[in-house]
């Protein structure tokens, strides 16, 4: 508006050029983002647009991840979930964040459900999703478990 | 002679612009290490072959577009877990899409440049300041469990792969050990009521496998005055040894250095 041909010319240039620094500003943006979710939500350092592959022992297979179902009586049960929900758990491990603790939740539902339905059909289900993490000692490799999240979910029983 | 010489061929290489010759090199790896899903992966290929059998398809601003969504769906469909390659090769699809729209083909090499020099900035500043890199938890512990290094360390270290086998054991022993609240291994599907796990006992826990192993070829090959040096105490006696398995990894550290 009110702007000369030339002027709109060379803002139209600027905006281009700026265009080309697309690439550069993902780069940075998806490194902020890596280091964002690693500080808050223990992202593993090797994934997530980052550059931590190969700096530092928490790696996926240095992880773990628990599922505890609560059941009727107030007993608890360690829940193993099969070979088709590994993916999903290699996500839970990788950044536990509530929200892929919470589908572990929904998956190990669906597996009760599959695999012994007489116990969980029409039941809610508190089922609590543990990630952990190995730290290895400097000096001996002494290894010891920490706890990177735990959060617990009452699974209705449609599933919601 | 059938087919074109060297000569000629590096004739019609040097009669390519780099950003041509980048451009055709990333067809060539787009097609040949494809990326993506199965709905995914044959665009993705079917567009780098258009790129290197159409000599001007390359300059298509279109098709770099088309190209970046592409990989960018990837990283974001797998996220968190793409590898590191799959952000750089969307970027560096950005980069020809984005100069070709600016009309700018010189950013491309710029972002090259800028795109090579973060990626190896970024990963020696996260390398510098992770403590396991810097205190050789990295190193150990990837050489041992690692099974893409079980050839190099078994190539450049005096560890056989009985003990490789070994040393696996005893640094996942504590995953078997039951220190977690229950105990996942030992759970069915059906979810069987599990036992509370022991806490952890104090004092460095008993594995001999290892520490077995290592002894018997250690004592086969340099008789029994031998000694393990750690290079911090100046050598571990055979006695200490043998009664804490967990001096083992120190031991093998370095194990070009024995008493």
């Amino acid at each position: 508006m009110g702007r000369s041909q030339g002027a709109g010319g060379d803002g139209g240039a600027r905006r281009r050029r700026w265009l080309t620094w697309l690439p550069v500003a993902a780069l940075l943006g998806g490194a902020a983002n890596h280091f964002w979710h690693v500080q808050r939500d223990h992202l593993s350092p090797w994934l997530g647009a980052g550059f931590g592959m190969f700096a530092t022992s928490d790696v996926g297979s240095a992880r773990s991840v628990h599922v505890v179902v609560g059941m009727a009586d107030g007993s608890e049960r360690a829940v193993e979930l099969p070979g088709p929900f590994e993916e999903l758990l290699a996500r839970a491990r990788a950044l536990p964040t509530r929200e892929w603790l919470g589908e572990v939740a929904y998956a190990t539902r669906r597996h009760l459900l599959d695999a012994t339905p007489d116990v969980v059909a029409g039941r809610p289900l508190q089922v609590r999703v543990e990630v952990w993490r190995t730290l290895y000692e400097p000096g001996t490799l002494r290894a010891s478990p920490v706890r990177l999240a735990a959060e617990t979910f009452t699974v209705a029983a449609d599933g919601d | 002679m059938v087919g074109p010489s060297p000569a000629r061929w590096v004739g019609q290489l040097s009669g390519w612009s780099r950003e041509e010759l980048g451009a055709r090199l990333t067809f060539l790896t787009l097609l040949f290490a494809p990326v993506g899903d199965w709905y995914v992966r044959p665009a993705v290929m079917s567009l780098a072959a258009l790129g290197l059998l159409f000599s001007d398809l390359w300059r298509s601003r279109w098709l770099w577009t088309v190209l970046t969504l592409l990989t960018a769906v990837r990283v974001i469909q797998d996220w968190p877990m793409a590898d590191n390659h799959a952000y750089l090769l969307a970027y560096w699809c950005l980069a020809f899409a984005v100069a070709l729209w600016a009309g700018d083909r010189e950013s491309v090499a710029r972002n090259a440049r800028l795109l090579i020099g973060l990626t190896f900035a970024l990963a020696a500043w996260q390398k510098g300041t992770s403590p396991d890199y810097a205190n050789d938890v990295f190193f150990l512990t990837t050489f041992i469990l690692d099974d893409r290094f079980e050839d190099f360390t078994v190539l450049f270290t005096s560890m056989t792969y009985d003990q490789l086998d070994a040393a696996r054991a005893y640094l996942e022993a504590d995953y078997r050990a039951g220190v977690y609240p229950l105990e996942p291994r030992r759970a069915d599907a059906g979810g069987r009521r599990l036992p509370r796990a022991p806490r952890r006992p104090s004092g460095p826990p008993a594995r001999p496998v290892l520490a077995g192993l290592l002894l018997r070829d250690l004592r086969r090959r340099t008789g029994p005055e031998l000694r393990l040096a750690a290079p911090r105490d100046g050598g571990v006696p055979m006695s200490r040894l043998a009664a804490d398995p967990a001096l083992v990894p120190r031991c093998l550290r370095d194990p070009g250095v024995l008493l």
